[in-house]
């Protein structure tokens, strides 16, 4: 890294544009250019952490409001390695040791533990030598976290499929797809498929770069509340800046996760209730992100994603990155903050039955037969396709679910992905907390049922 | 090879379906092309027996395939719908008039009563004159604003309840985006509602929420279906060039986007916190307005104030003021709450296959 | 005709395309165009020329670096120097770093 120079004055003597002052000191020259706003170093570093600050202030303000104990939260730093989450590691690591509201000495939260997943299982892993052509990440991540003394967990994506990764933290069954069905599997022990062969052969069935990535990111987000759930941590800090919030608003928008937008974008969110996700970084652009790092030297690593290398057409995600729009990053980072979930929507993502109409009768897919068309009309034929399709398919029993009703389980947009899983010659494993939703679910859908109808019951404990 | 339509199974498949990749036949394409738009009207109420319904009419594909489209409707699932063909002169030399040709031979082949409204009968200015005007710069402003209130205006004068436009899902899919992309929070949160009804305006819906353009184009294609595909001469592709270029890129990438989109803007939900512009009536006009004048009356205020020193000698003055726009009676009618909006019902839904 | 020295450095996943170098003093002509001084224009055609190792496309974007890449000219912002236009000067630093990549 070179060494900062200081105010190179007598270098840009001959330059064309004016030279123009901070509009901040307005005595020193300007020397960075954020949306229309010159600053010098100094100046830009105070704006730069200033706002940083006030968003760690105003979630730790609300959260302290409702229990009023003091002593701070345990957290988590979901730490990629990248740039953004480099500045948060750091950022978070100065408020910790000094915060100006309080005049004790006392930490703004009782611990703080970084937590990184590395992806290196996504870039050419070679099954036959048992070796990725590209190194871990993990060992340079923990460079970087041993500057500060903090508790650092290292994580590798494939071991989502670990069966302590779920609610219960010891559930090992998984959920195996194909054509026609969806069933939760018990893994042999012994001849247990390694992590890795499980995830790149889920991976590799996804036909499309776009399906794929949504996986990846719902992996590792999961991955993520998981272990910081497991660590007792009451919140993750996650290092999304401003210009990655306006791409992610524009690509999940497109892949119809409108309604799961303030999950993905929002600076605070409590979407999974125990773990509350918060965006301290939420209000920067990458730019000034870039620049801070460069001149507090902090380093940070290359992290690529799948489609980095590829064409700007290779997946929904890529166009939008590829794409300059004629408004600013933050018109469309604010647009996104003013939204909400639609409590009727979330409600029908969750329980999708008439989401699922909804998309069978906008897009129809087949036609009733014409000796059927007489009594049914186009919903009923509907589910009459249904039933045709799956009333041969092999006898239904505990263990089992149909595809249909799977799917019915899912959100409209990863029902979407799904289209795009390759289930025609393969049998696909979802990892365990997919299962253990599965069965949660229907647990609760029966319980649901013998609730409607208990009165009805001749015996109260009656097994259902 | 032949290849078979992947719905009914016989016959030849001859076109691949936009929105689904399938390959299917002309037949079962016909079916579900107008099943989704039958199912959309029914799903969402739109109409109700005996309304009168005005079909924004430009002479163009996507107005063009609405008119077809929902007079066979209305014949085969017995809607009992009185329909009229409403359109727009915004007067345009070498353009509109061109395609109100189109709209009038659309009215003899599917018999439905015409109604043309024109901007210099309504705003006593032409587009033409507009232009001379203020130039290439702002015109489609103008245009957009004047046609919208000329619409409901004409509406009116055919005592309507309702007008049905052609707005597909692309362009629908691409206000999305461009709401986002502006920071249009009032309309993002409007522009995936499929019938807007302002207090006491005439209804406004769009059929075509779910179709998409291509298969729109492929529709009239097959069914040789006449319309008038020339861009207006002032705006060469002009607006929207941004966003519908993404959507296109999009569209490629995952043809399910346009419909994901849509959904996405329909969860869509502003925090309560966030204020939101206020519906009024315009103080001059009595169209509605979040201001005290409405659009149309301030870009008319300001056309006129610019008119001493251009004197055009074949408008006069006086007409400049758009005349006073009476809003329809809620109350009147048809209207009433015992009228149900139609429903499917069994005994018509047989499959017409040609 | 003189010979300039600059230090460019490459950070942030921009090294990928330079064959993982991060850093590297090159000399070049005070006038790549003559009569006209070297300015940033030329000097990025000249690396994409002769130091460049893959996927021109992630590294320009018509005559100038493709959006996403923050510029510093001497831990200055180049928006402030003149972009393009910028004249070389012997002894400058200057960082392409690409912000695309990793939250």
């Amino acid at each position: 890294m070179c060494s900062v120079q200081e105010t190179s004055l007598d270098l840009n003597v001959n330059i064309k544009p004016a030279t123009k002052d901070c509009i901040k000191c307005k005595t020193t020259k300007a020397t960075v250019l954020i949306r229309h706003s010159t600053y010098c170093k100094k100046c830009f570093q105070h704006v730069f952490v200033g706002k940083f600050r006030k968003n760690v202030e105003k979630s730790r303000i609300s959260s302290n409001s409702t229990k009023l104990n003091g002593c701070g939260e345990k957290v988590m730093i979901g730490f990629s390695g990248g740039p953004s989450s480099r500045t948060m590691l750091q950022l978070i690591n100065e408020y910790n040791e000094t915060h100006p509201h309080e005049t004790s000495k006392k930490c703004a939260y009782s611990e703080i533990i970084v937590c990184h997943i590395d992806e290196s299982v996504l870039f050419n892993y070679d099954s036959t030598s048992s070796t990725f052509s590209q190194e871990s990440t993990i060992l340079q991540v923990e460079k970087i976290v041993q500057k500060y003394n903090y508790p650092f967990i290292g994580l590798y994506l494939q071991d989502i499929f670990n069966p302590d990764v779920t609610k219960s933290g010891c559930y090992s069954n998984v959920l195996e797809l194909a054509v026609d069905d969806a069933k939760i599997l018990q893994l042999e022990e012994g001849s247990v498929v390694a992590p890795t062969e499980k995830l790149l052969h889920l991976l590799n069935n996804v036909s499309k770069s776009t399906a794929k990535e949504d996986f990846i990111w719902y992996l590792k987000l999961c991955y993520l509340i998981f272990t910081a759930r497991k660590n007792g941590c009451k919140r993750l800090f996650l290092g999304d800046c401003s210009s990655r919030l306006s791409i992610k608003i524009i690509s999940q928008t497109s892949k119809g996760r409108g309604f799961s937008l303030p999950l993905e974008t929002s600076g605070e969110i409590d979407w999974f209730e125990d773990v509350i996700i918060t965006r301290p970084m939420k209000d920067m652009l990458s730019k000034e992100i870039g620049i801070y790092n460069q001149l507090n030297g902090l380093e940070s690593i290359y992290v690529p994603s799948m489609t980095s290398m590829m064409h700007p057409k290779a997946s929904i995600e890529r166009l939008t990155e590829d794409k300059e729009f004629p408004s600013t990053v933050s018109t469309i980072a604010r647009t996104g903050a003013k939204l909400t979930p639609s409590d009727s929507i979330v409600k029908e993502n969750r329980c999708v039955e008439n989401n699922k109409i909804w998309q069978d009768r906008i897009t129809v897919m087949t036609i009733p037969s014409l000796h059927k068309s007489e009594e049914c009309n186009g919903q009923q034929s509907s589910s009459n396709k249904t039933t045709s399709r799956y009333d041969n398919c092999n006898t239904i029993n505990d263990e089992s679910t149909t595809n249909v009703e799977f799917m019915d389980l899912l959100c409209y947009a990863c029902r979407v992905n799904m289209l795009y899983v390759n289930v025609i010659n393969q049998r696909i494993i979802l990892p365990p907390y997919v299962a253990e939703g599965v069965e949660e679910q229907k647990n609760n859908n029966r319980k649901q049922m013998k609730k409607q109808i208990e009165n009805y019951l001749l015996c109260d404990d009656e097994e259902l | 090879m032949v290849r078979h339509c992947v719905i009914c199974n016989k016959e030849r498949a001859a076109v691949k379906r936009p929105k689904t990749g399938q390959k299917v036949c002309r037949e079962c394409f016909y079916y579900v092309f107008e099943t989704e738009i039958h199912n959309t009207i029914i799903d969402n109420k739109l109409f109700k027996k005996n309304d009168k319904v005005a079909i924004a009419a430009s002479g163009g594909k996507d107005s063009t395939v609405l008119a077809h489209v929902m007079k066979l409707l209305n014949e085969r699932y017995q809607y009992g719908l009185e329909m009229f063909l409403l359109s727009i002169d915004e007067g345009i030399t070498g353009y509109r008039d061109d395609s109100l040709e189109t709209v009038k031979r659309n009215q003899q082949q599917y018999e439905l009563p015409l109604k043309i409204v024109s901007y210099s009968e309504l705003y006593g200015w032409s587009m033409d004159q507009i232009v001379k005007e203020v130039g290439l710069k702002n015109n489609c402003t103008f245009c957009g604003v004047f046609r919208r209130q000329a619409l409901d205006r004409g509406a009116v004068m055919l005592d309507v309840d309702h007008i049905v436009t052609g707005h597909n899902a692309d362009d629908i899919a691409e206000t999305v985006l461009m709401n986002i992309l502006r920071g249009d929070i009032a309309r993002l949160q409007r522009c995936t509602e499929i019938c807007t009804t302002g207090d006491g305006c005439v209804r406004r819906s769009k059929p075509f929420k779910y179709t998409y353009e291509k298969e729109i184009v492929m529709y009239a294609y097959f069914k040789k279906l006449d319309y008038f595909s020339t861009e207006c001469i002032y705006s060469p592709n002009a607006y929207r060039g941004h966003a519908r270029t993404f959507l296109k890129d999009l569209e490629v990438i995952r043809p399910s986007a346009i419909i994901d989109i849509i959904h996405s803007g329909e969860a869509f939900e502003v925090k309560k916190e966030v204020k939101l512009p206020t519906q009024g009536v315009c103080k001059r006009c009595g169209y509605m307005s979040s201001n005290e004048l409405c659009k149309a009356c301030v870009l008319l205020e300001g056309l006129n104030r610019g008119l001493p020193k251009k004197v055009h000698g074949d408008m006069p003055r006086d007409t400049a003021i758009i005349p006073h726009f009476n809003r329809i009676q809620v109350s009147k009618g048809n209207y009433d709450d015992s009228n149900k909006p139609i429903e499917e019902s069994k005994s018509n839904n047989k499959i017409d296959q040609g | 005709m003189s010979l300039i020295k600059v230090k460019l450095s490459f950070s942030g996943g921009m090294e990928l395309l330079f064959n993982n170098i991060k850093q590297k003093h090159i000399e070049i002509s005070s006038t790549i165009n003559p009569p006209n001084a070297t300015t940033m224009k030329d000097l990025i055609l000249w690396i994409r020329e002769n130091l460049l190792k893959e996927r021109p496309e992630l590294f320009m974007s018509g005559d100038t670096v493709r959006p996403g890449i923050l510029v510093l000219i001497n831990e200055t912002d180049w928006e402030l120097e003149g972009e393009l236009e910028y004249e070389i000067k012997d002894g400058d630093d200057i960082v392409f770093i690409s912000t695309l990549h990793g939250g």
